[in-house]
């Protein structure tokens, strides 16, 4: 950032003001906008906040000297002071002149710190014009209310200012006459109510100042309600004087204005009114606390809002979030990344620690207590810093108001702008990069979408189009949903200009369906051609917004119905920084998957592989529930062929960086030391996956082969550096507790490797929605059932939806009272039976490690049912045969794979249990 | 960043890398580390060796020797990595040297045998007492592996 070539150099300070100003920037367009709305009803909060706004731009401007912002950014606000004074009713034209001057603004706001500057005398024209058009209405209403300062009125109050906090020297015991009426003027047009002290000395003399032009700064700015300047000259007051100021000035800014210091300035508090008593709030000694005494216009939080607090409820601020800025603090995003990765090393150490502390020290009370309160601290830190980095959508979709006004006035369209969702968060990396496509595709649909008027009303559409924005969050992903109700895209339009480009084969058109045709906008080289804007629906650098979108590892769908409209579907994951993932195994490295794409795990028996493996052409597919999932090896996927040996030890290096090699040339392994080979052989040869993870991506399913799982963990994303960035399999890597730096797979981009065909979102969903429909249809007949053991070879079953949870006991646990089982569960005494209590059945083999208990659904008491073993899950239409041999809690029997199942009636069975259970306490 | 402006002076850390010595700007370093565990990224170049954890902080490590076209090395208990000073990477090498003091001035021109795959990474070479050093350029070394995207952290 060092100049050496003379001009300012930027300091701390001036890069403080810049950033302000851009602020600034940032809340006057929605206001901007939502004056031409508002038309001429338009509220005084509004003006008022966008006035200030430019007032602070025009300060800073000033402040850095930067001649030409403070220059238009004056203009600006003479049109808005105007309007404020009701003076110009606002219209499209005003606001078109203001909006064009505003983004001079931005563009100045862009130059600062260089030597650059730009010509905005058109934009300062237009806006002058907006002024002269008006002037002979302001000569007609006569110049302000240059109320002289001591107005006699008959209506006097008299109030003391009093300083709940007592550090404002200046006011202490000083009592101010005002007119009642002027004072409630000021207050119900939302000005604020300052008492003020000017200092002879230093306010004034030092500055070269007189008392006079004090007082036309102050009414420059605002009125005088009250002023003992008299007073102060005729006592020969050497100190100073006293005023009382309405204006729509916040505090800082009035400090500015006035170079008066903030401490001698004091915010009268609103609620006077209603008991004729003042209150002066202790806002200006709060200000000057903290060292911050040089840069009165850093903004304090909270303390200025009072005045805005009755009227929180007026829609235009809460859909413009305009005055959010009086409640947040500006920090410097690598300050909270830095943050971040602290927290994130906290919940690492944290989640050591706990570990430890189980292991090792359970029973000293104190010192569990104590890890209770680390972590319940640490899981709260970690939160709100994870909240800290989430931005609201509106952020990014709020700025698309404005863009659709501009784009649909240029092409004299109509077009509303909808937007759903906007409190929707996501992580701020996530929204920058979404700003992109985004833009691209609401363009598209004013573009190419939208109609214009004429053309809709021959269609029978409404004059005004509409662009609607939804966003959602689903299953740890971001929806966002951008749809128009347009021309729609003519797949045979796109289908001859992607042939014209040489995109497709003559031989491929045929086999296209619609929606495929409609896809061919997303291949690179479509929106080249320049005539391609011709076409009805979009399709202008679509390939562009499809790889941003990829980038983001999202998914982007578009579907159109011709004459009626387009939808884009954007799915963008959350990327949350801290993120629940599964930690697996496969070969000797370890991978994270993010928890929330993973549907269930399955594990495969050894041995019995091959009942649920099929293989199709070399291509491998689990069997699950009647259902044909691909699976894909990560092993293969990710290359890793040959053993790595685990790293960390010395000799290791040179084995470590043969493997690596080895893998990537993907070469057959040398032959290194015997003891190695034979491993090598054994993991190359009777290579068998043990746990089949199944992931979700979309609505589709697939399978990922790894041979071990470990535990949930929540692990710290860490963005990948730009060398390794590209590879897609990858989210991210992170730190596991034991210090190990491990890669975070990354489910949509493994699919893509591996080139996984899935239908598209919208086909799963049909699909889905097809055989939920079918299994409606058939219902009664299809049924989910849990099967388990009770003595060794006799399966029983019950329905899964009648089960609420499975929990592994260990036989040992179980005390027997009064002849019944008891288990502890929750802290709670569990009764347990056995089914041979009820059915006639071999007895349960309680001498095993580990037994079962099945906790029933619908029954009033804790009760679970004992099972030696569970087997499986199906799910299965078959009917049930029933012969006389039957218990009668049982409904019929079944035969699965070769086991004859006896499924279990679960609401006599309840039944059976609560006679029972009732019976028993009789007994007792 | 500019303390080497005041003098003529530039201070290099040496290292092995093979049989060849080499040197690279201190300033352009933010620490040396003993080897440590790397985790291996799979599909990644050919130069990246893998990550580590660097007191929690994950780190890119090269293989230095693989950008300059070296034969492939082994690395033992004398391997060190040397960090860059404004990005997250590192690079391995066999054993660390030296840092010598020298003038900016001094340098020597590149034979011109010398294969241009080890020439795009050379800020300048140095007949140095006996031995023959190659300067590297930090900037040229990070700008060709990274893909063109600074990151903030470059800005001090």
């Amino acid at each position: 950032m060092s100049d050496d070539s003379g001009h300012v150099s930027l300091d701390a300070m001036s890069s403080e003001f810049i950033a302000e100003i851009k602020d600034d920037l940032a809340s006057l367009e929605p206001d901007l906008l939502a004056m031409e709305e508002k038309g001429a009803d338009v509220d005084d909060d509004l003006i008022n906040h966008a006035f200030r706004s430019i007032h602070s731009i025009k300060g800073g401007a000033g402040f850095i000297d930067f001649k030409v912002l403070s220059d238009l950014s004056h203009v600006m606000e003479n049109v808005l002071m105007q309007v404020r004074e009701k003076k110009l009713v606002i219209n499209s034209s005003i606001v078109d002149a203001l909006l064009s001057g505003f983004d001079k603004m931005k563009l100045m706001a862009d130059l600062i710190g260089t030597d650059k500057t730009c010509d905005y005398e058109k934009e300062k024209a237009a806006l002058e014009q907006v002024l002269l058009d008006k002037d002979t209405d302001i000569k007609k209403t006569g110049t302000k209310k240059k109320a002289p300062v001591a107005e006699p009125s008959e209506e006097k109050i008299e109030y003391e200012p009093v300083n709940p906090v007592g550090e404002s020297l200046y006011f202490k015991g000083q009592t101010f006459l005002l007119d009642k009426k002027r004072l409630e003027n000021a207050l119900d047009s939302q000005k604020f109510i300052y008492a003020v002290f000017i200092r002879f000395k230093t306010d004034l003399d030092l500055r070269k100042k007189n008392a006079d032009a004090m007082i036309d700064d102050i009414k420059s700015i605002g009125d005088i309600l009250y002023s003992s300047l008299t007073d102060a000259q005729q006592t020969q007051e050497k100190d100073g004087f006293y005023c009382v100021i309405s204006t729509i000035l916040d505090l800082p800014l009035l400090s500015q204005v006035l170079e008066i210091h903030v401490s001698q300035m004091t915010l009268v508090d609103k609620q006077f009114t209603d008991c004729e008593t003042i209150l002066l709030k202790g806002a200006a000694s709060k200000l000057v606390s903290g060292g911050r005494q040089l840069l009165p216009r850093a903004k304090e939080p909270t303390t200025f809002i009072a005045p805005y607090e009755s009227s929180e409820n007026s829609p235009v601020q809460s859909a413009t979030g305009a005055f959010q800025t009086a409640q947040t603090l500006r920090i410097n995003v690598d300050l909270i990344s830095k943050l971040m990765n602290r927290a994130g090393e906290l919940v690492l150490s944290r989640n050591q620690l706990r570990s430890f502390m189980e292991s090792t020290v359970k029973d000293n009370t104190r010192a569990v207590h104590m890890m209770q309160s680390l972590d319940m601290v640490t899981t709260d830190i970690q939160e709100a810093i994870m909240r800290m980095r989430m931005q609201p959508v509106i952020d990014l979709l709020g700025k698309y108001k404005r863009v659709v006004r501009d784009i649909a006035r240029r092409m004299s369209k109509k077009v509303d702008f909808v937007l759903e969702g906007a409190d929707v968060e996501v992580d701020r990396n996530v929204l920058e990069k979404l700003a992109n496509p985004v833009t691209h595709l609401i363009r598209n649909c004013i573009d190419h979408g939208i109609e214009t008027p004429k053309e809709r009303l021959r269609m029978g559409k409404l004059e005004t189009g509409t662009i609607r924005i939804k966003a959602f969050h689903q299953g740890g992903h971001v929806h966002i949903i951008i749809s128009d109700d347009g021309a729609g895209i003519d797949p045979q339009l796109v289908l001859s200009k992607a042939f014209e480009n040489g995109l497709i084969a003559e031989d491929q058109i045929d086999k296209l369906t619609d929606k495929q045709k409609v896809d061919l906008i997303f291949l690179p080289g479509f929106s080249t051609s320049q005539e391609i804007t011709d076409i009805s629906g979009r399709g202008v650098g679509m390939d562009v917004v499809k790889t941003n979108i990829s980038r983001l590892r999202g998914v982007i769908e578009i579907d159109s119905v011709q004459g009626q409209g387009t939808t884009v579907h954007l799915i963008i994951p959350l990327t949350l920084a801290i993120v629940p993932s599964l930690i697996v195994r496969t070969g000797e490295s370890k991978f994270a998957i993010p928890q929330a794409n993973i549907k269930e795990a399955i594990y495969l028996e050894p041995g019995k592989i091959h009942e649920q493996v099929g293989n199709v052409a070399g291509y491998e597919v689990l069997r699950l529930r009647e259902q044909l999932i691909p699976i894909l090896r990560l092993r293969n996927i990710l290359g890793l062929k040959t053993y790595v040996q685990p790293p960390g030890k010395e000799e290791s290096l040179e084995e470590k960086r043969k493997a690596i090699a080895d893998r990537r040339q993907a070469s057959p392994p040398e032959q290194q030391t015997d003891q190695r080979s034979q491993k090598n052989d054994r993991r190359e040869n009777v290579w068998d996956p043990t746990y089949v993870i199944l992931l979700k991506l979309g609505a589709n399913v697939f399978g990922l082969c790894v041979d071990e799982i470990y535990d949930i963990e929540e692990v710290v994303v860490e963005p990948l550096n730009e060398c390794i960035r590209h590879l897609k399999c990858f989210a991210g890597a992170t730190i596991l507790g034991d210090g190990d730096v491990i890669m975070i797979l990354d489910v949509p981009g493994i699919a893509s490797v591996a080139d996984l065909k899935f239908d598209s979102i919208k086909q799963a969903r049909l699909k889905q929605d097809q055989k939920e429909l079918k299994k409606a249809e058939k219902k009664g007949e299809v049924k989910d059932l849990i099967i388990f053991c009770n003595a060794d070879k006799e399966y029983f079953a019950l329905e899964l939806k009648s089960v609420s949870r499975l929990e592994p006991i260990r036989p040992g646990d179980i005390h027997f009272t009064d002849k019944l089982k008891y288990v502890e569960y929750n802290r709670q005494a569990v009764l347990l039976f056995s089914l041979e209590e009820f059915v006639p059945a071999v007895p349960c083999d309680l001498s095993a490690d580990q037994v079962f208990a099945i906790f029933p659904k619908n029954i009033s008491s804790k009760v679970g049912v004992l099972a030696s073993r569970i087997i499986d899950t199906i799910q299965t239409d078959e009917d049930l045969s029933k012969d006389a041999a039957c218990s009668e809690l049982v409904l019929g029997k079944l035969f699965v794979k070769d086991m004859m199942v006896q499924v279990l009636d679960q609401k006599k069975l309840a039944k059976a249990i609560e006679q029972k259970t009732v019976a028993k306490k009789e007994r007792r | 960043m500019d303390l080497s402006n005041t003098t003529n002076m530039s201070r290099y850390v040496t290292f092995k890398l093979a049989d060849n010595m080499a040197g690279i700007n201190i300033l352009d370093i933010r620490e040396i580390v003993p080897y440590i565990k790397i985790t291996p990224v799979a599909k990644s170049p050919e130069f990246v060796l893998g990550l580590i954890n660097l007191r929690g902080q994950i780190l890119v490590v090269f293989d230095i020797g693989v950008l300059l076209g070296l034969e492939k090395r082994t690395f033992n208990k004398d391997s060190h990595i040397i960090l860059f000073k404004h990005k997250d990477v590192g690079f391995i090498v066999d054993r660390i040297g030296d840092v010598i003091t020298m003038d900016k001035e001094v340098s020597d021109d590149i034979p011109a045998n010398i294969d241009s795959g080890i020439k795009e990474y050379m800020e300048k070479i140095i007949n140095f007492s006996g031995d023959i050093l190659v300067i590297l350029d930090a900037g040229k070394i990070l700008s060709k592996t990274l893909s063109g995207q600074p990151s903030a952290q470059g800005e001090l």
